[in-house]
């Protein structure tokens, strides 16, 4: 009965569902619709339920890792959790509409943090490709030659070097980078669905494992 | 010089961000620690006010939709996860929302394959020369793509020089990808820096 509960039943759950949704996109009757968008509201909601696990493991693990004295980092994990629950109780109590103080600290203090950050993998990304752009072979040339046709393309530079580099540059994306997206993305269908297939028919049971180690 | 708090906050944090480029120092982890706990509560307020409270409370408590106590049930069911003895009950809610994944088999079909596939083949030659060669690279292109990432046979003889192609085309893909990568990071650098010199200091106008 254990195992029938534990493997069986997540089973039966996900071949009814997958097989449900799957046939939904053949037969959009009212009645499939009808449950469809209960489904798909209960998915929404179950989703953002699901969000709990995760602020209550990072909250444990932070709060561990806060009351540990031997911790180098203690500090700043009680950084992160005073910063997480002000953050959290802010917005419970003013709101998130535009003109409270957690709309405040959003565009003020997170979009900063979050812009900075980004920003700085321009010195990284730059100092990366001097390594691994050298012009060892004819495939990294090509690779080098597209990446600087198309960022000198997007400034003013470019043009006045050449009027071509704009138009190579266009030409570059509209035609063999679209030919290799396409077999990408082909690819990745072909992928997604092979996976799709595996965890509803109950080949891959990989997903349904974990439970109590977080 | 500006003379708003906020921008003072903004600012001090940007140059703390700023500082790891000399190197990592306790000023970046303390507004990289700031910033991973100010992004996880604006996250669970955001699911509260725009998910939950509109979908699940206000619905439940207010209209008395009392059908949407199963899916709250289901989302309880979610926390067994960190029972070591009852987290199987946890996989229940997971396999509902799992089982999802039926609808992308058809939707990815259609979408990723059928539509890529009708697009390249039904590509346009026309009469000139570079249209010609453009239809041409969308076609042979593709498909000598696609046998690069084909590993039953091996590739040697034509294969292997197709795929030679196919990886040639990726790798003017990669490096296109790579440019506007670098040149989207570069603007967002700009933004700030012009943050630095315009709101903070007023140098620049």
């Amino acid at each position: 009965m254990f195992m029938f509960l534990k493997k069986t039943v997540p089973f039966l759950i996900t071949l009814g569902m997958g097989i449900y949704t799957f046939a939904y996109y053949f037969m959009p009757h009212r009645a499939m619709q009808n449950i469809w968008d209960q489904l798909s509201n209960w998915a929404i909601i179950v989703g953002g339920g699901s969000m709990a696990v995760g602020i209550v493991s990072m909250f444990r693990t932070y709060y561990k890792r806060s009351m540990n004295r031997a911790d180098p980092n203690r500090y700043y994990c009680m950084i992160t959790l005073v910063c997480m629950v002000g953050m959290a109780v802010i917005g419970f109590v003013t709101g998130i509409g535009d003109g409270t103080l957690f709309n405040d600290l959003f565009l003020n203090v997170m979009l900063p943090l979050e812009s900075t950050m980004f920003s700085l993998l321009a010195f990284y990304i730059a100092s990366a490709a001097f390594r691994s752009f050298r012009l060892k072979t004819f495939s990294a040339g090509l690779l080098l030659f597209a990446a600087v046709v198309v960022m000198l393309a997007q400034i003013p530079a470019g043009e006045n070097i050449s009027k071509q580099i704009p138009v190579i540059a266009a030409w570059i994306n509209e035609y063999p980078n679209v030919a290799a997206q396409r077999a990408i993305m082909i690819g990745i269908a072909i992928g997604s669905v092979a996976t799709a297939l595996k965890i509803i028919l109950g080949i891959d049971k990989s997903v349904f494992s974990g439970a109590g180690k977080v | 010089m500006s003379t708003n708090p906020w921008i003072w906050i903004g600012a001090i944090l940007t140059l703390l961000v700023f500082s790891y480029l000399w190197k990592e120092n306790p000023f970046y982890r303390l507004a990289e620690h700031v910033f991973v706990g100010i992004s996880v509560g604006y996250l669970v307020c955001i699911t509260w006010f725009n998910v939950l409270k509109p979908k699940l409370f206000n619905p439940l408590i207010i209209d008395h939709e009392y059908i949407l106590i199963i899916p709250f049930i289901i989302s309880i069911l979610m926390l067994f996860r960190f029972s070591s003895k009852h987290g199987w009950i946890s996989f229940w809610p997971l396999a509902f929302l799992i089982g999802f994944s039926g609808y992308a088999i058809p939707a990815s079909i259609d979408a990723n394959m059928l539509k890529q596939i009708q697009a390249t083949v039904n590509v346009s030659f026309g009469n000139d020369f570079m249209s010609i060669l453009n239809a041409t690279i969308i076609l042979v292109g593709t498909l000598s793509c696609l046998i690069y990432f084909y590993f039953s046979i091996p590739h040697q003889g034509v294969i292997g020089r197709v795929a030679k192609l196919g990886s040639m085309l990726l790798m003017i893909s990669f490096g296109a990808s790579f440019g506007f990568t670098v040149m989207a990071r570069i603007s967002l650098l700009i933004g700030r820096i012009l943050f630095l010199l315009r709101d903070w200091l007023g140098v620049v106008h």
